[in-house]
């Protein structure tokens, strides 16, 4: 508890992407900071299980998140069937006639969910933020790629990310290479981009917080193919392996695991004036001069609504009534084929190699909102034994065995994520059952429009296009966002903007109203992009709002 | 469950997934009497036999099924609602019980089982006893051989660039 005794800078809360980068930004220039984070830290070695039998778990929690409720029950239309969720030995894996939840995906942690991410390292195609001026719909970014890119080629120094210089994403210009040599393509991601050029389409090197080179301490990569079963390597660049380690290497920064933040005070001269959190059970009382709050787009709204008083009475930050609007998801479709040649198409990096040509957000005919497409046996999680004895080979006794080795490493998989654009019927709210804490849980309403099924339908086509044109044989599974709620992209929920009666914060992620709080995460973007992954955008933004408080405090 | 999860999920849900069906009155107090054991074993053994790798039960999977399904409600029912069944359907047909029949007969009742003719909680058992037999059949490293040597880490797969 030694840490409610002293005075710092700047307290933090969460410690993943948006926190991390924010702690280590700031430390490095000797402001003293405290992170404090509900989950608890991780020790890869130890607690991933990769070296292990249980290695085909899926990530290995050491603390369950607070339970988040799902509030839409959208009925499914009968002339969307072709969007359903399948497999072949299990038929539809929703059976009602209505959208379900398989949840919200995150780890609490020092660390956070980037302990369970693939490493995904992309920048916002620059054509993807200013989607309210061109198309009319969601909002302008408050600032252009180009104030962004000196921040994006810092975060992507810290984390070590590998991508081909030669060929960057496609709109994203860069100052500088990559710091790390593109990995080489795995035998799947080989034959995929056979079945993509087929279509006059490229599939090219994703770019990835995994070291391609030893760095800091840290190995190169060996291909095990189970980043999101939390790398006991340590070669994938997680935030706790990086930001928060040079962090606290500085000696200005304190970690702290296990503590909960339930409320934020105010006083009343429009400045925050400390925190109540929860360490053991125990209720205690923090003091802060300057608070960042970090907890992704769903706890951030969460504790910003739970924290309502005389002087907020919608919540924190909510003069605009935007916070926890515009909740944006992840919109995915999935298909899985088998194809007729041993491939080992368990092994490489979880998504070594991805396809921006419809990325731009008019790039897919007649609907607004780009999209990519990657390669996904590690996502859809068919790594191992286990997942084709009750996933891929159907029958049973001596035949099945014999197929289980016929067809191990025998599968291609593909998958697309799109735009997902706000609508008044997805956000973020309070529910009335609470936490352990006395804390409301989150509840997330989500609609899908016609225009976004639209855009699954759209990833759907291409996606069987693709493994038909790369040889593959029988699709087996298929997943789909359309019947089934199931994200890890979140977004939106404390938008940033210049006008302070539409959005949560200004340009720099600080509070419209509360001079001294920011906001960094997801829940500030104002537009998703057409599927790019974003966590470097994240850290790029805490890497910019920490350069702004600096200089405020400078 | 995933994008990034959701399929990798979908192995785990289904073995800890609760059961819902109707226990039949008669058979609602049968988890006091236990599973039977010797049945349930020589089921498994249909499922997954022996050959290059061993069969469920060499790798215990019987008893780590029951020590499974007394954590799951109705899983103890259901497997002895489907094991009776079993029973009953080996008797008729070839008058001695499911454990003291040749292979042959043995798998001749499990396709029974198997079947959509089959009533529908013995659909669920063969379905749902299947799927978790796997799961835990397949974490065992002794199920492993012709597809992969060890875990993942610590060698990884330095030859993840060769097609085959
Ligand atoms: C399976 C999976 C795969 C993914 N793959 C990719 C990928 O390849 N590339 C990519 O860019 N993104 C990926 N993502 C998304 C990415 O991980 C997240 O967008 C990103 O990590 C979010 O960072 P964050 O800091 O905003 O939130 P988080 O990483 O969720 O961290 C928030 C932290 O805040 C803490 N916290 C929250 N509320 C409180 C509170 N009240 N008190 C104290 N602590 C609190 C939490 O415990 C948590 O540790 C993936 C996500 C998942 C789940
Ligand atoms: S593929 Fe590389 S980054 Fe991913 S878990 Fe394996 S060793 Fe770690």
């Amino acid at each position: 508890m030694g840490f409610l005794h002293e005075d710092y800078d700047v307290v933090i809360v969460g410690a993943g992407a948006g926190g991390g980068a924010m702690a280590w930004a700031l430390a490095q220039e000797n402001i003293k900071v405290l992170v404090l984070d509900a989950g608890p830290a991780y020790a890869p070695e130890v607690d991933f299980k990769l070296t292990t039998q249980h290695w085909e778990d899926s990530f290995p929690a050491k603390y369950k998140s607070p339970a988040v409720q799902f509030a839409s029950h959208q009925p499914l239309k009968k002339q969307y069937k072709g969007l359903r969720s399948w497999n072949h030995l299990r038929g539809l894996l929703n059976t009602s006639n209505e959208r379900i939840s398989f949840g919200y995906h995150r780890v609490q942690g020092i660390g956070g969910s980037s302990l369970h991410y693939s490493a995904e390292a992309h920048r916002m195609n620059p054509h993807a933020m200013k989607m309210h001026s061109r198309f009319g719909v969601a909002a302008d970014w408050p600032l252009t790629y180009e104030e962004l890119e000196p921040f994006y080629a810092q975060a992507e120094e810290v984390m070590g990310v590998a991508g081909n210089s030669a060929h960057p994403p496609r709109s994203r210009w860069r100052s500088t290479p990559f710091p790390q040599k593109a990995h080489p393509l795995c035998a799947h991601s080989q034959i995929l981009s056979r079945g993509f050029n087929q279509l006059g389409l490229n599939l090219e090197h994703n770019s990835l917080a995994i070291l391609s080179t030893p760095t800091d301490g840290r190995p190169s990569c060996n291909y095990c193919g189970c980043c999101l079963k939390g790398c006991s390597r340590m070669d994938k660049g997680t935030v706790d392996l990086t930001y928060i380690k040079h962090a606290v290497a500085t000696g200005f920064c304190t970690v702290v695991p296990n503590v909960s933040v339930k409320r934020i005070e105010t006083g009343d001269k429009d400045k925050v004036t400390g925190v109540q959190l929860v360490h053991e059970g125990k209720e205690m009382h923090l003091r802060c001069d300057l608070l960042v709050v970090a907890g992704g787009a769903i706890e951030t709204p969460r504790l910003l609504l739970a924290s309502k008083s005389a002087q907020s009475p919608d919540g924190l930050c909510n003069e605009s009534g935007q916070v926890g609007k515009n909740f944006m998801e992840t919109l995915l479709w999935t298909s899985s084929c088998f194809y007729p040649q041993a491939l080992g198409s368990y092994k490489g990096t979880a998504v070594d190699a991805i396809c921006w040509d419809f990325n731009d957000p008019d790039a897919i005919p007649g609907v607004i909102g780009g999209c990519r497409f990657s390669t996904s046996v590690a996502e859809s999680d068919l790594l191992g034994p286990r997942a084709y004895a009750t996933r891929v080979v159907d029958g049973w006794g001596l035949d099945h065995k014999k197929k289980m080795r016929a067809l191990f490493g025998s599968v291609l998989s593909v998958s697309g994520i799109c735009e997902s654009l706000p609508h008044e019927k997805s956000f973020v709210s309070l529910s009335i059952d609470k936490d352990e804490s006395g804390m409301p849980l989150p509840v997330i309403s989500s609609y899908l429009d016609e225009e976004a099924i639209n855009r699954i339908a759209f990833m759907s086509d291409k996606c069987r296009e693709v493994l038909s044109a790369a040889g593959g044989g029988e699709i087996f599974e298929e997943f789909s966002s359309y019947d089934i709620f199931s994200s890890t992209h979140v977004f939106g929920t404390c938008r940033m903007g210049n006008d302070r009666g539409r959005s949560v914060v200004n340009r720099f992620c600080q509070s419209h109203r509360w001079a001294n709080l920011y906001l960094v995460d997801a829940s500030v973007f104002p537009s998703s992009g057409g599927g790019e992954s974003p966590s470097l955008t994240i850290q790029a933004l805490a890497i910019r709002a920490a350069k702004h408080i600096i200089n405020r405090s400078g | 469950m995933y994008r990034r999860r959701f399929l990798g999920l979908l192995c785990e849900a289904a073995v800890i997934a609760p059961l819902v069906f109707q226990i039949r009155t008669a058979s609602a107090s049968l988890d006091k009497v236990g599973v039977n054991s010797e049945t349930l074993s020589a089921f498994l053994d249909v499922l997954i036999p022996k050959d290059e790798t061993p069969s469920a039960s060499e790798l215990n999977t019987h008893t780590k099924i029951i020590a499974h399904g007394y954590r799951i409600e109705n899983y103890i029912v259901l497997l002895q609602q489907g094991l009776a069944w079993l029973d009953r359907q080996s008797v008729t047909y070839f008058m001695k019980p499911y454990a003291a029949l040749s292979t042959r007969e043995q798998e001749r009742v499990t396709y029974l089982a198997s079947t959509p003719d089959a009533p529908s909680i013995v659909q669920l058992f063969f379905s749902r006893i299947k799927n978790d037999a796997l799961f835990i059949y397949y974490t065992q490293p002794e199920s492993w051989k012709g597809m992969i040597e060890s875990p993942p880490q610590p060698y990884g797969y330095p030859d993840f660039q060769e097609i085959g």
